[in-house]
């Protein structure tokens, strides 16, 4: 009963409370404002893992089949990170450039609402989880190292200002941030490139085997090799004297927009069958009427597909 | 009960007499035992640092503790100076202000630089030289402790002790922001220039143990002279970009009426270290460096009016952060006295009180034992803790009062009559 109780309101309220604590700096003392952000944040995350574990449970389908899903689990992931971080460097000031992400993607899943999700089969029931698995924990990456990327761009505004650190406002050294955020981009793109690989070869077995579904030129297919091209012109330019640290930080915030988007913008703006496959209920482009009836009518024609006959598509 | 303070600090004398009444080393050994001869049965401890000569003498009958006039004696016999010479410069407290005084220094709030950690370390070994030559007792055993586990409280939970208060320790700071901490083995420091100001601002980057000195200045001499005090490297000063292109910490001093270095300059160095970011310190003035170099990419450019802004208002915030400590000192401070006295006279009352309870106790369980002789091991056992508990427990509460009254300072006497004369303890 209790765990049926757990909304999405509940963990949402929670990050966005550690946030207001984080953002009170100078007004409430440091101490408390330390304990209310970490008491709040946990709070959060206890609901959080409460309402996935509920839902993995109850519906026994991988959590990473949908939109909406992903986005849970991406959050999720990123408040363990920031609740270790916070933690273990308790004087670091990170919560104010961790929690807007955060906040920002349970609200956008709040928005997105529950989809319908269908079992994946074949090889899909197999590989979908980790092609979605790998790109999540590639986006956690890019996250770190964006996050890194913007407490860089801070700490440089100081130190050029000619200021120390305060009670408010106190960041590791910039040093240390060029690094995370390096490692970040490192890691994303070895992520990146496996998840869009076997992402790749599912579209590849699907066309071999003639079956209804997701083709080369799908806009997720597409923006995925973008995405993909971006990273590894990140990769490159990293090591690039002239690019060294405040342009490859705005590089990389610019990289993790880039990929939410593709994770999840081209299922709401464009005509895309990622969606379809997994089961969403709204169907492809589900921002756009006209995107939405066409693609809903042209999957109710596919219905045989041996992917989509687990119900719930038409 | 009483404790004594004689002595003089930085404010209240000037460095000659400070030197002259310093105990370093073996006299301050032999300043203990002159004491113990001289004033036998009191307890005492000497704190002597570059900045303070302090005489901690206390006893339970206050008569035998010596006054400022006696202690003022001692100090000048001691050290062959007449008393006349000494008595202006030298302080006198007594009980709580004593107490107090000793917390303020362990706690580095009556130090010349507030927050600096060394002091604390000096009161520790102070008592421990006065602990082993057995000059302490009940009064200053317990002082001592206080004023250490003041100290320490002051230190973590405030932030005196964060905040740098000298133009050289901002600037490591300020580089401690750039670099990581761990990484400074691998950090090239180079020096421009001999003067005396970066060598103070040196031996504080030295802290960060860098991994490579360089030391280059128009007169090489110099140079080698700093870079073998610091265990550097003399480097040429014609090759000076080779050695800007390969520092990660530049501090440069020099007497240079114009600009060593210009944006272009700088810029051509830039390329050549692959854009590393670099930390520059210009204590010069005139200044060394075109301030226009700060512009760049990756170089983070400060000069002498920079720390001092900084340092000033970590100044500021220290002195914020001493209010609250004096706040807890005072606290502390009434804590310890009310412990004090209810040690002193309540501790022997309560101690009597406990033996003989336990004398009857004992007595009650053998009479009982003797007429159950069937009883087994484990029910002896059982009732013997069973009654020591419902002893505790009826001696918990006239315990608490006493403390509780010691603390608040009243009726504290008229509790410890009563408790004699109800339970017949003389």
């Amino acid at each position: 009963m209790f765990v049926e109780g757990v909304k999405l309101f509940c963990f949402g309220a929670s990050y966005s409370a550690a946030l207001a604590s984080e953002a009170a700096g100078g007004v409430v003392p440091v101490k408390l404002r330390r304990i209310l952000s970490l008491a709040f944040g946990a709070a959060g995350l206890l609901a959080h893992t409460i309402y996935l574990g509920h839902r993995a449970v109850a519906d026994k389908i991988c959590p990473l089949t949908t939109s909406y899903d992903s986005l849970l689990v991406l959050s999720w992931i990123l408040a363990v990170t920031y609740l270790s971080v916070h933690w273990y460097y308790p004087r670091v000031t990170v919560g104010i450039f961790a929690l807007p992400p955060i906040v920002g993607l349970v609200v956008l899943a709040g928005f997105l609402g529950e989809e319908g999700r269908r079992e994946l089969e074949g090889s899909l029931r197999i590989w979908g989880p980790i092609h979605g698995a790998l790109l999540a924990l590639g986006a956690v990456a890019v996250f770190v190292g964006s996050v890194a990327g913007v407490m860089y761009l801070v700490q440089v505004r100081r130190l050029k200002a000619k200021h120390l650190p305060s009670e408010v406002l106190d960041l590791p050294s910039l040093e240390l941030l060029e690094r995370i955020n390096r490692q970040g981009v490192t890691v994303a793109f070895l992520m990146l490139t496996i998840g869009f690989g076997i992402g790749l070869l599912l579209v590849l077995q699907q066309k071999q085997a003639d079956v209804e579904g997701i083709r080369l030129l799908d806009p997720k297919v597409i923006f995925g090799i973008l995405v993909w091209l971006a990273f590894a012109v990140l990769l490159k330019v990293q090591s690039q004297p002239e690019f060294r640290g405040r342009k490859v930080a705005v590089l990389t915030i610019v990289g993790f927009c880039l990929l939410l988007f593709t994770m999840v913008g081209v299922d709401l703006l464009l005509p895309s069958w990622h969606h379809a496959v997994t089961g969403g209920e709204k169907g492809v482009g589900s921002l756009l009427p006209q995107s939405r009836s066409a693609g809903k009518a042209r999957f109710a024609k596919k219905t045989p597909d041996p992917f989509f006959t687990a119900g719930g598509a038409s | 009960m009483r404790i004594v303070l004689v002595g003089c600090n930085h404010r209240s004398a000037p460095v000659a007499v400070r030197e002259r009444l310093a105990f370093d080393g073996p006299k301050l050994d032999r300043a203990l035992v002159a004491f113990a001869e001289r004033f036998p049965g009191v307890e005492a401890v000497l704190l002597s640092t570059c900045n303070r000569v302090e005489l901690y003498a206390a006893g339970e009958q206050p008569s035998q503790v010596p006054d400022l006039e006696l202690a003022a004696e001692f100090l000048a016999a001691f050290h062959g100076v007449a008393v006349f010479e000494l008595t202006p410069h030298l302080y006198f407290q007594a009980d709580r202000d004593a107490a107090r005084h000793l917390f303020e220094v362990a706690a580095s709030l009556d130090s010349l630089v507030p927050g600096e950690s060394q002091i604390l370390a000096q009161v520790k070994e102070s008592y421990r030289l006065a602990h082993e030559r057995r000059l302490t007792g009940p009064v200053t055993n317990a002082l001592f402790q206080k004023a250490i586990a003041v100290g320490k409280l002051i230190h973590t939970s405030t932030e005196i002790a964060r905040k740098k208060v000298s133009v050289s320790s901002v600037a490591v700071e300020f580089a401690c922001e750039i670099f990581e901490a761990d990484q400074f083995p691998q950090k090239t420091v180079l020096v421009i220039g001999a003067g005396k100001m970066g060598e103070l601002t040196l031996e504080h980057l030295c802290e960060l143990r860098p991994g490579r000195i360089l030391v280059t200045n128009r007169t090489p001499q110099k140079a080698e002279e700093v870079a073998a005090k610091w265990k550097g490297q003399a480097v040429p000063f014609e090759r000076l970009d080779d050695w800007l292109a390969e520092a990660d910490l530049v501090l440069s001093t020099t007497g240079s009426p114009q600009p060593l270095v210009n944006r272009d300059r700088f810029a051509a160095v830039m390329r050549r270290r692959g854009n590393r970011p670099v930390f520059i310190v210009d204590i010069a003035v005139p200044r060394d460096i075109a301030p226009d170099v700060g512009d760049l990419e990756n170089v983070y450019l400060y000069n002498i009016d920079d720390l001092q802004r900084e340092r000033d208002k970590n100044l500021k915030a220290r002195e914020r952060e001493m209010f609250k400590a004096r706040t807890i000192i005072d606290r502390e401070t009434a804590s310890f006295l009310s412990e004090l006295t209810h040690q002193q006279h309540a501790g022997p009352v309560i101690s009597q009180l406990r033996q003989e309870w336990d004398a009857r106790r004992a007595a009650e369980l053998a009479r009982l034992f003797s007429q159950r002789p069937n009883l087994s091991a484990e029910d002896r056992a059982a009732i013997a803790r069973s009654l020591e508990r419902f002893q505790n427990q009826i001696m918990h509460q006239p315990v608490s009062a006493l403390r509780s009254a010691a603390e608040n300072g009243s009726h504290h006497h008229g509790l410890l009559d009563a408790l004699k004369r109800l339970f017949h303890i003389s």
